[in-house]
């Protein structure tokens, strides 16, 4: 669907009338009919943009979101609208007549908005190209944490989960007492909350339990007939149907306004810099202590996945081996930027961020070690904060 | 051991940082105590006029208490700094120091002796009249040799001994000096030159590139940038007539352009298309893991002025 809007109010009219069709269609027929979409929200973030205006936000979309999409075989093209930081981002796509339309809410020029009503395969497309080739716009990197925090907002529908060890294989998983190395689930139903702590406890699979969706649905003011019903993502994707348009858009700015606060205060303690007063030099900057519940089985193995230069951890990094037990490594994040150093132990790794590097990339290593690590990984700053406190 | 390649001085500096820090694998005394780091490197005068210039200056506002820390590796002690200590005042260290009045209220002068030449250490002080807590530095961590700190909490957390794992010294906070191994200076310079690399910069200025790669170089001296530039020159002079060849080029034409020290990037693995990336990045990887290796196998290889 390619419909021009002018501003939010026309945005949310629109995405209000495509979401309650999805909704009532699906409700009568149990399934979408044809050229019926849910709607998707993605939740991105812009290192580069934290106190831009309008047209270096359009510079951007311009100059490396477009850019990085035609790189990517496809034409897409940045429309200004009637209202400030407010974009329609449209991209041709595969054989379609018609262009994926992102409508773009940078209202927060660092923490943006995306909503699409184009089918998930190519609003997926489009927005995974954008954060996995752009140089300055991420994921929103979601932590389990933070996915439970989402799922506390209403009422807990359902949840999927995602573990695959075999990104980082430092373990023989023939082995006998090889962990889990693989978990995926998906499940719908008012206990969703019951079965995650049953999969958690100790005699579930808890290093395997990492929630990567939560299914909410989430009604404003308790009103029953103004609702929405949110899959969250840990990728910072949503979709969603129900009634509401403003519920669902409520729902995902409550949860990136707990983010964006987050990234900002991890922003100002984490890196490491000098600071000159009075002529004199003081250090700034916590470490982050990562600790994981089992032993690295292979140091070399787990750092050639960590730092192997792709996703999902998109660092570079040199391992050298300062003793027996210690290896450290600087690395830098070639997403978005900025050098981190790893002090890595047998047990736990301590991570400082250096002077322009972006918290989200702390956030982006701490949900991935969840996902493709160990999902009881704990990650706290050198005061005893945890990481993922929300 | 981890300690074994650090310069005394750069040891200290990172554990006491780390330590009031909450870093983990070290002992949490002074971060338990409310310690801060306040000031690295840098001098301040008395009100008798007379400079002192402590190595690391530690406060804490919950326990009243600061602490000027001066580092000693040799046998002997300069009388005349101890009395330029034994001059500091409440009031100098809040006024001049710019220490919060809390912490200012009392303080220490701590010396840090190295392993068995702390009894020097130790007996140059009390010989010279002066009560300053003296503490032994050796592989298993740190005792009180002699005194005792103001705040008996303290000084309890050092005696017998406050035991460390020297091994788990943090090296982030300044990862290399003057005096450090190539290998060790060559980690940094490698990270930074990836980071260019990462934001497509063309070239590499030796002087932006040292003043960005070591954390204090706005307290530095003139003489002591010196000494780090020669050093960070020599290692960035071996890589690129070495393993790292394949991606650096020394280039006079530039200097003649920028005035110091050029090297030109090339083949960046930044601008090779998406799917070649990760290989090309895996190769530099490769490389520069070939010089540290060789350098810390003590293997050389012959380069040419530039």
């Amino acid at each position: 669907m390619h419909v021009r809007v002018a501003n939010r109010r026309e945005m949310a009219q629109f995405l209000q009338e495509r979401m309650t069709r999805a909704y009532h269609a699906l409700k009568a027929e149990q399934r979408l009919p044809f050229q019926t979409t849910l709607l998707k929200t993605y939740l991105m973030e812009c290192h580069r943009c934290e106190k831009g205006d309008h047209q270096e936000i359009h510079k951007v979309l311009r100059e490396d979101v477009a850019q990085t999409l035609k790189a990517a075989g496809s034409d897409a093209q940045v429309r200004e609208t009637a209202e400030e930081r407010f974009f329609l981002l449209e991209v041709m796509w595969g054989d379609r007549e018609k262009p994926v339309t992102l409508y773009l809410d940078a209202s927060d020029p660092r923490f943006w908005v995306a909503h699409s009503v184009d089918e998930s395969t190519a609003a997926d497309w489009v927005h995974d190209r954008i954060v996995g080739g752009s140089c300055c716009v991420d994921a929103a990197w979601l932590p389990a944490e933070l996915l439970e925090y989402a799922a506390g907002l209403g009422d807990f529908r359902g949840l999927g989960l995602d573990y695959d060890r075999r990104e980082v294989p430092d373990v023989d998983f023939e082995a006998p007492e090889a962990p889990i190395a693989f978990l995926k689930m998906q499940l719908w139903g008012n206990r969703a909350a019951d079965i995650l702590k049953v999969l958690r406890s100790e005699k579930g699979f808890p290093q395997a339990t990492t929630l990567s969706k939560v299914k909410v649905r989430y009604a404003l003011n308790g009103r029953s007939d103004e609702f929405s019903l949110d899959d969250l993502k840990y990728n910072g994707k949503l979709a969603a149907r129900g009634t509401s348009f403003q519920t669902h858009v409520l729902f995902a700015t409550t949860i990136y306004r707990k983010y964006a606060t987050r990234v900002r205060e991890l922003q100002e303690s984490l890196p490491l810099r000098s600071e000159r007063s009075h002529s004199r030099v003081r250090l700034r900057g916590v470490p982050v202590n990562v600790t994981f519940p089992n032993l690295i089985g292979d140091m070399d193995k787990f750092c050639d996945s960590l730092f192997a230069s792709a996703a999902p951890f998109r660092l570079w990094g040199l391992p050298v081996r300062v003793s027996d037990t210690y290896t450290r490594v600087a690395a830098v994040d070639l997403h978005a930027g900025g050098a981190m150093d790893f002090e890595i132990f047998p047990r736990y790794m301590r991570v400082y961020l250096r002077d322009g590097c972006c918290a989200n990339s702390m956030l982006r290593l701490y949900t991935n070690l969840q996902h493709y690590y160990d999902g009881q990984t704990e990650a706290r700053l050198g005061n005893g904060q945890c990481l993922s406190q929300f | 051991m981890a300690s074994a390649y650090l310069s005394f001085n750069l040891r200290m500096l990172n554990l006491v940082l780390g330590m009031c820090r909450g870093v983990k694998g070290l002992p949490t005394l002074l971060s338990d105590l409310g310690y801060q780091d306040l000031w690295v490197e840098r001098s301040f005068r008395n009100t008798s006029e007379d400079e002192v210039k402590p190595e690391l200056i530690v406060g804490s506002e919950q326990q009243h208490h600061t602490v000027l820390c001066e580092w000693k590796s040799g046998t002997s002690v300069d009388t005349d700094q101890l009395r330029r200590y034994a001059g500091v005042t409440q009031e100098d260290l809040r006024d001049r120091a710019f220490v919060p009045p809390t912490a200012a209220e009392q303080h220490d002068v701590a010396v840090f002796g190295l392993e068995e030449k702390t009894s020097a250490v130790a007996l140059g002080v009390s010989e010279a009249g002066y009560s300053f807590p003296v503490l032994r530095v050796d592989r298993d961590g740190i005792a009180l040799a002699a005194n005792d700190f103001k705040v008996a909490e303290l000084t309890r957390g050092f005696c017998p001994k406050l035991h460390i794992d020297m091994d788990a010294i943090p090296l982030a906070y300044v990862p290399f000096d003057a005096e450090s191994l190539d290998w060790l200076v060559a980690q940094t310079c490698i990270q930074r030159i990836v980071e260019l690399m990462r934001d497509k910069e063309p070239r590499l200025l030796l002087d932006d590139f040292v003043a960005k790669a070591y954390p204090l170089w706005h307290s530095t001296g003139e003489d002591y940038r010196g000494r780090l530039k020669a050093k960070v020159q020599a290692v960035l002079t071996e890589l690129a007539q070495g393993e790292l060849g394949h991606y650096l080029r020394w280039s006079k034409p530039a200097k003649a352009v920028t005035h110091v020290p050029t090297w030109i990037i090339q083949n960046n693995p930044a601008s090779a298309p998406p799917k070649e990336r990760p290989r090309q990045w895996k190769a530099l990887t490769e490389a520069s893991r070939n010089f540290v290796t060789r350098k810390q196998q003590g293997r050389l290889r012959l380069t040419f002025p530039e």
